[in-house]
């Protein structure tokens, strides 16, 4: 889907799934109904026998279908058939067709409801049970002449019963979906489907009032004939809304943009921080592929691409004050997305070399289901809690009797806060503190992300000819991040928190969903925590992170399981010291 | 005023039974199991952090049960305990719900099965009685916390009567110690955590001495870099965590730290074979995994098997073949806290060595060691994962003891599968063991994976394999066994060198998918009801796991062999799956007694017998 699309949740869709759905629910949902339904009439004509074994052969055509091409359960999938076929089967035997249609109904239900849960499963559930009776009425009364055993008010305050259920469960589902109330519910495929299902639904309710009344007391009455025509049209649409994906909410003015397009048969996570006027970071996670460009809509497009000690790839771009629609493009797909920048100036460091760190730590906000406008970034100012770790971490090398500190740093106002917490803390403990390489020294990071990929690079390229740093590298806490830890056989970092323990796996795992590919970082854990109101202060202990893992088979390099809940891929974090500083 | 008639009647009693069973769909019960019947016991214990350690057990009381309402309780149980790792449960999760027919799961409704947090590790309590109507069933999983993804690893090699089971974390770089008197539940007697073994990291395997005590050994460097002083008051230098030199560790019967000492060696080891990232001061191959000891001989011995850490240099070259070592260490443990490094030995490249290809010579990767028994046997032997082969030295006390290549992996990959070729490299060996009686050595192998070797490599499928030692230990210091040549290790070396004597393949036909490790049953029940141990075990247990991350994941399966009295081995087809009903208990399933968390990693294996069973 493209051009119209304003960001939507969920995967990839197979055509062919899609169709196979369609198919399979509408003709079970037939056979099911018939069978259901067939204790109202005396007997059955050759007309319907011949209409329910088209479906049957059609559902289970289907079905089978499905195993080859879905992957379906073949237990689960040989037990419908088999419940399928029974049923035109089972015509001359009232009883059984309907306890038959009562096993393939609920079969159906969870079909159509799959995945779903609380009052969106309630909702399909009810239309789901609402269309199956429908179906089954109209079948007899399209294919029997005579033998409604039924007395004559009786069905029409069926119709009217069923048509109200369709109507309360059409319009919930518009309700439940957020969308009633905005322009994505005519502007995206899936409002306009969940629009197309209630309008439908109304239509029925119309048809079962006002439809025409029947003279003839012992024929299935007309209502359900016509009526059948909206009631089918709207579980088509029914059934392919979950092939749509849903939109994601509107942007908020001014705060940071958490998105989702489909582009090039992927569901792109896409990332805008911090969405104000001016330079703009938009990110992708690394499972997005590289060479996406991003088209404001002024300026040649930015091609995303990968920035040292970040995930994934990142564009720069300069967006326009208020409303405005990004275009992303990538091998010949595009997908848009909007935005509303409002018109205050966005932060400098938002989008500088410390961008993807703000970036991160926005994104913990985003994934605790906030949105609000970003105000600082971590590059911006050295907390009192990352001070307290520095000081700890270098009474804690002094303590090891370290020959001397080298200090790594750059020029943000963070950085150079705490290279001087460093400095007076070593100067107290009587460390020598120096900028050059030395064997005899602990190399002590306090740079941003940017720094600390290339000083670690260079670091590594030096240790794997001469002893160096033989004292270990030591990164800030805000440098726990997969690219900078695993760039380096071991470092180690003094932590105010525990990344271990359910709380921070929580949002490990919480990041990994919302966007898909990326890991958890320090500030975005922070700042997910204060927006759900969590607290985790356990002191500082210095934790040592390294790839472990008993050496990968030499026919398997790259033998890659990011097991979601891991705050490095492939590595692993333990405390190398108690609480320090008590 | 009408009725509803009958036929209404029936459509609205269809219709509310379609919403109730639809809605029993919509809205599970939280833990909904497979299990039911589930008691949860549950102990604590303070961990030197000040924090709450615990297990959990989940005795599945219908299982425990079932015994007492055939009337066949009075036999006493022995049970197989399998220290297995938690999989993500999206790994099971999103299959189950992909299997019904017209869900998209696979695409528009992908995000709605989210990832959800790791499970626990646990110890899994396997019915392990012959014999008994619950034989081969999860009686009880006693998961840990709060620590997740320990990457369960190793526990000692053999139990007995009374001792503590120690278990190891290969990433939590934590050690267990459990009591297993009380079985089928299990307590916790302690925890040894990271901050109290600072001179080693990543716990591979455990061996425990007469008085109930324990050696470690730690594979990884002190957790810092820089040098640090043990124990003993050595000081090595290392490389941090997860790197090199290792330790080993000595625990008392609680997992308390008694002892550390260095695996280094003060002038290092041989640089041209013995690479360390990034380097240290002097060249090391101290990386302890294989650890047994002949406390009558006041040694130990441990093998070295590679850096336990990785980082990619080059994303197109594979890590140094250097890393993977070729090293036996001696240990002089006349006093049991302080473990004297005797002695470096550098097994022998063989006859498939080739200087192109450094990382399948014979000596390349040493996992495992094991010790002769009796009195009068002083030798030990040593395998090699990489290089697959199996070395020997008549001598551990020696101060210099000389290893020499008695059997190649090669010879007996045919008895594995017919399809398997004659070539040992790469065989992925773990588990060895000698018998007690010192007649037989056993050994399982993984297997080599396909394209291994090459882009025709179809690789080699595992097993387990039993060797006639007899003749090798009979000849002493004297003995003449030496694989030098290709034929020899494709075919055994003659005179007294070991033959095979038994083999059973595991997934045969299948490249890289058989066991990893395994355990010797040294019990047997004695004609007064109770077990008794003994030297002459009629069955072994092997698993299929070692570590996901390396790329040999296995098919998670636990398998029973029996040694037949012809000297046979064969898989035991009644230690059935209780789900599948296939031979092998599979450790891939969607629920355990704990709640569905999917798969777990079964990596190691003990039979244990409750204390008031055994004699």
């Amino acid at each position: 889907m493209t051009g119209m699309d304003m960001g939507t949740t969920g995967g990839a869709i197979d055509a062919t799934e899609v169709l196979l759905r369609v198919v399979l629910l509408f003709a079970t949902a037939i056979v099911a109904g018939t069978g259901l339904a067939r204790s109202t009439v005396d007997s059955t004509t050759r007309r319907t026998v011949v209409v329910v074994w088209i479906a049957a052969a059609i559902a289970t055509a289907a079905d089978v279908f499905s195993i080859v091409a879905a992957g379906a359960g073949v237990p689960v999938a040989v037990a419908q058939a088999v419940l399928t076929l029974a049923i035109p089967v089972l015509l001359n035997l009232p009883a059984a067709a309907g306890i038959a249609g009562l096993a393939l109904a609920v079969l159906l239900v969870a079909e159509t409801a799959a995945g779903g849960s609380g009052l969106g499963f309630l909702i399909t559930l009810v239309y789901t049970a609402a269309v199956v009776i429908w179906f089954g009425v109209a079948v007899l009364s399209l294919t029997t002449a005579t033998g409604w055993k039924l007395d004559r008010a009786r069905p029409r305050v069926l119709a009217g019963v069923i048509a109200a259920v369709l109507v309360v469960a059409g319009v919930g589902q518009v309700l439940l979906s957020g969308l009633a109330f905005d322009s994505r519910l005519y502007q995206t495929g899936y409002g306009l489907a969940l629009l197309a299902a209630a309008v439908l639904s109304i239509g029925v309710a119309v048809v079962a009032i006002r439809g025409p009344r029947d003279a003839v007391t012992d024929r299935p009455p007309r209502v359900y004939r016509f009526g059948v025509i909206g009631v089918a049209a709207g579980f088509l649409v029914w059934s392919a809304t979950a092939a749509i994906p849903a939109p994601l909410p509107l942007p908020v003015a001014g705060a940071p943009v958490l998105d989702q397009v489909s582009l090039a048969g992927k569901q792109v996570p896409v990332l805008i921080t911090p969405q104000r006027p001016g330079p703009n970071l938009v990110h992708f996670p690394a499972g997005a592929g590289t060479g996406i460009s991003v088209d404001t809509g002024s300026g040649p497009p930015v091609t995303a691409i990968a920035r040292p000690g970040a995930e994934g790839t990142w564009a720069e771009v300069t967006l326009p004050a208020g409303r405005s629609e990004l275009v992303l493009a990538t091998h010949g797909d595009h997908a848009s997305v909007p935005l509303d920048a409002g018109t205050t100036p966005g932060l400098r460091s938002a989008a500088g070399p410390d961008g993807p760190e703000c970036a991160d730590a926005a994104l913990g906000t985003l994934v605790a289901q906030q949105h609000v406008p970003l105000l600082s970034c971590p590059a911006d100012t050295l907390d009192a809690t990352d001070a307290q770790a520095l000081r700890a971490l270098v009474g804690y090398l002094g303590s090891r009797q370290v020959k001397g500190i080298t200090i790594a740093a750059d020029d943000s106002p963070r950085s150079v806060q705490a290279a001087g917490v460093v400095r007076e803390a070593a100067s107290a403990a009587g460390l020598p503190v120096g900028t050059a390489p030395a064997a005899g020294n602990a190399l002590v990071v306090v740079t941003g992300w940017t720094g600390a990929a290339n000083e670690l690079d260079s670091v590594l390229r030096l240790q794997a000819t001469t002893p160096t740093y033989g004292y270990g590298l030591y990164l800030a806490p805000w440098l726990l991040n997969p690219p900078i830890v695993n760039s380096v056989a071991t470092s180690s970092l003094p932590l105010s928190f525990d990344p271990r323990v359910a709380t921070s796996l929580t949002y490990s795992v919480a990041v990994e969903n919302a966007f898909g590919g990326e890991n958890a970082t320090p500030d975005g854990y922070a700042r997910w925590l204060a927006a759900t109101g969590q607290q985790t202060a356990t002191g500082v202990q210095v934790y040592a992170a390294a790839q472990v893992d008993a050496m990968p088979m030499d026919d398997m390099a790259d033998m890659s399981q990011p097991y979601p809940g891991q705050w490095i891929p492939n590595g692993t974090i333990v405390p190398v010291t108690g609480v320090l500083g008590q | 005023m009408r009725t509803m008639s009958p036929r209404w009647r029936k459509m609205s009693t269809g219709l509310g039974a379609v919403v109730l069973a639809a809605g029993a769909v919509a809205f599970p019960t939280g833990q909904a199991s497979a299990y039911a019947d589930v008691q949860v016991v549950t102990q604590h214990i303070t961990g030197s952090d000040g924090k709450d350690y615990w297990v959990q057990n989940h005795l599945v009381g219908a299982d425990l049960q079932e015994e007492t309402a055939q009337g066949t309780g009075s036999t006493r149980k022995e049970w197989l305990l399998v220290w297995a790792g938690d999989e993500n449960i999206a790994d099971t999760l999103v299959p189950d719900l992909k299997n019904l027919p017209g869900s998209l799961l696979s695409g528009g409704l992908g995000n709605t099965v989210a990832n959800a947090l790791p499970g626990p590790d646990f110890l899994a309590v396997i019915d392990a009685t012959k014999g008994s109507p619950t034989y081969g069933k999860v009686v009880n999983t006693a998961t840990v916390g709060p620590l997740v993804e320990n990457e369960p690893h190793h526990m000692e090699y053999t139990w007995h009567k009374g001792e503590t089971i120690y278990a190891g974390g290969l990433f939590s770089a934590a050690t267990y110690a459990f009591d297993a008197t009380k079985l089928p539940a299990l307590q916790l007697k302690g925890i040894s955590l990271p901050t109290q073994t600072l001179g080693g990291s990543v716990p591979d395997a455990y061996w425990v001495l007469n008085d109930g005590t324990a050696y470690a050994t730690y594979m990884g460097g002190p957790v810092a870099p820089g040098p640090y002083v043990y124990s003993d008051g050595k000081v090595a230098v290392g490389n941090g965590f997860a790197g090199t030199p290792g330790e080993v560790v000595h625990f008392d019967q609680n997992g308390k730290v008694l002892s550390q000492s260095s695996a280094a060696t003060p002038q290092g080891d041989d640089p041209a074979v013995c690479d360390d990232l990034p380097q240290i001061g002097q060249a090391s191959c101290a990386n302890p995994h294989g650890i047994q000891a002949r406390e009558d001989l006041h040694t130990l011995v441990t093998s070295d098997y590679a850096e336990p850490r990785d980082i990619i240099l080059n994303p197109i070259a594979a890590p140094s073949p250097y890393l993977r070592r070729p090293t036996v260490r001696t240990w002089d443990i006349s006093d049991e806290n302080d473990p004297k490094l005797k002695a470096v030995s550098y097994l022998p490249e063989g006859p498939r060595s080739s200087a192109a290809d450094p990382l399948h010579d014979e000596n390349r990767a040493a996992m495992e060691t094991t010790v002769t028994n009796l009195p009068n046997h002083k030798g030990a032997f040593a395998e090699t994962m990489q290089g697959g082969a199996i070395f020997y030295t008549p001598d551990i006390t020696a101060a210099a003891p000389v290893w020499r290549e008695v059997f190649d992996d090669g010879t007996a990959l045919p008895d594995l599968s017919s399809g398997n070729g004659t070539n040992g490299g790469s065989s992925n060996g773990g588990w060895l063991q000698t018998s007690a009686d010192d007649h037989y050595l056993y050994h399982a192998v993984i297997g080599r994976t396909k394209g291994t070797l090459g882009a025709s490599d179809p690789g080699t499928s595992g097993g387990i394999y039993r060797l006639d030692i007899s003749s090798l230990l009979a000849d002493g210091d004297n003995y003449t066994c030496d694989i030098t040549t290709l034929a020899q290790a494709q075919h055994g070396g003659g005179g007294d060198c070991p033959t095979v004597a038994g083999a059973a393949g595991i997934n045969p036909g299948q490249p890289g998918q058989g066991p990893h490790w395994g355990a010797l049953d040294n019990f047997q029940l004695g004609s007064d009801g109770y077990y008794h141990e003994t030297t002459q075990p009629t069955r072994l247990a092997v698993s299929d796991y070692f570590v996901a991350r390396t790329g040999l994941d296995g098919d998670h399966k636990v398998w029973m062999v029996n040694i037949n009295p012809d000297g046979s081995l064969s898989v035991d087809n009644s230690f059935k799956d209780e789900l599948t009903g296939q031979p092998g208990v599979d450790f891939d399933r969607a629920s355990w007694p704990q709640g569905d968390y999917g798969n777990a990693k079964p990596h190691s294996e003990l039979f244990v017998i409750a204390d008031s069973d055994v004699k």
